[in-house]
C-alpha cells in the first residue's frame, strides 16, 4: 500500500483552501480503500507541519497562544475546536500524550484544523506546498511500508 | 441575609494579593454556614464585575479565547490546571453570554478564583480604587443575597 496521486490531491486542494475542487476531489476518494493512504498522508502533514512551526519552541506558552489564535478564526470554531485536545495533539508529535475520553472522529477532525492552520500560518507558496506534500507523501508511505510487512518483502 | 465585615476583609486580603492574609482572614469564615453563602456571592460579585471591566467595550469570543491563553501561559501550573473552554464559558456567561449550569460548583468557584486573580493583577488597583471596587461588589453581593 502506498500514497496515491488522488490522496495527496485531496489534501492539497484542502490546505490551499480550493473548497470546490476539494469537494469534486474527495467524492472520488473510495471511503474504505482510501482510508488509510489518506489518513496516513494527512496524519504526515500534521507532523511535518507541527515540527516547521514548533521544532525550536514547543513550550507549552507557545502551543496554548497557537491554538488559542486558530480557535479564534471565528465564533464556530471557538465553540467546536476544543483547545485542550488541539494542545494534546500538538504535543504529541514531540512527546506522548493522553487522548483519553475523546473519540477518533474528534481526534482526526481537530488534527485537521489544525493542520489547515499551521499550513495557513506557514504562507506557503504553491511550490513550497508541494514539496511539503512531497515531504509528506514520503514519511507517510515509510510509514505504509512499516505497517505492512508484506510490501517490503 | 447581608455581607459581613469579615467577609469583605476576607476578600480584601484575596484581591489586595497577599495569600498569608487570605488565607488568614479566610480561616475567620466558617465554611459550614451562612459565611460559605455570603463570601461566595461576594465572589462571584467581584468576578463578574472584573470580568465586565475588562471586557465592557470589547465583548467578542477571539478576545475571550486569547485572555484565557495569556493567563494560562502563565505558568505551567496554571496551563494544566485552568480548563480553558471552562474558563471562557465563564467569562462569557459573566458577560451575559450562555450559560455554565453544567459546570460543577467546585470547579466554577476554583477557575473564578483563578481567573480573579490574573484580573485583579491586571487592573492593578491601587487602594482607593480597590475600596471602591470592594464596595460595589458587596452592593452587588448584598443584592444577590436578597
Amino acid at each position: 500500500v502506498a500514497v496515491t496521486d488522488l490522496q495527496v490531491s485531496v489534501l492539497r486542494a484542502y490546505l490551499a483552501g480550493g473548497w470546490e475542487l476539494y469537494q469534486m476531489l474527495r467524492a472520488k476518494l473510495n471511503r474504505e480503500a482510501d482510508r488509510k493512504g489518506y489518513g496516513m498522508v494527512a496524519m504526515a502533514a500534521f507532523c511535518e507541519a507541527v515540527d516547521r512551526q514548533f521544532a525550536k519552541d514547543h513550550s507549552q506558552e507557545a502551543i496554548i497562544q497557537f491554538v488559542a489564535l486558530a480557535r479564534s478564526r471565528n465564533d464556530d470554531t471557538v465553540q467546536e475546536i476544543d483547545p485542550v485536545l488541539a494542545e494534546r495533539l500538538i504535543l504529541d508529535v514531540f512527546e506522548d500524550s493522553s487522548f483519553d475520553g475523546y473519540s477518533r472522529q474528534e481526534t482526526a477532525g481537530t488534527r485537521l484544523f489544525l493542520l489547515a492552520a499551521l499550513v495557513s500560518k506557514a504562507a506557503f507558496s504553491d511550490r513550497d506546498l508541494n514539496t511539503f506534500l512531497a515531504k509528506s507523501r514520503k514519511l507517510a508511505d515509510r510509514w505504509l511500508e512499516q505497517d505492512d510487512p508484506a510490501e517490503g518483502q | 441575609m447581608t455581607v459581613s465585615d469579615t467577609q469583605v476583609a476576607t476578600l480584601r486580603a484575596f484581591l489586595a494579593g497577599g495569600e498569608s492574609g487570605h488565607n488568614a482572614q479566610r480561616a475567620l469564615l466558617d465554611r459550614q454556614a451562612a459565611d460559605s453563602l455570603a463570601y461566595g456571592a461576594l465572589l462571584a460579585a467581584a468576578f463578574s464585575e472584573a470580568v465586565n471591566r475588562r471586557f465592557a467595550t470589547q465583548t467578542t469570543s477571539w478576545r475571550v479565547v486569547k485572555y484565557v491563553a495569556d493567563v494560562r501561559s502563565r505558568s505551567t501550573r496554571t496551563a494544566n490546571a485552568v480548563n480553558p473552554r471552562k474558563a471562557e464559558r465563564l467569562i462569557l456567561e459573566a458577560l451575559g453570554e450562555g450559560t455554565t449550569a453544567d459546570i460543577d460548583g467546585k470547579t466554577s468557584s476554583w477557575l473564578k478564583l483563578a481567573l480573579l486573580t490574573a484580573l485583579m493583577e491586571e487592573a492593578s488597583l491601587d487602594s482607593a480604587q480597590l475600596d471602591e471596587f470592594i464596595a460595589r461588589v458587596t452592593k452587588m453581593a448584598d443584592h444577590l443575597l436578597g
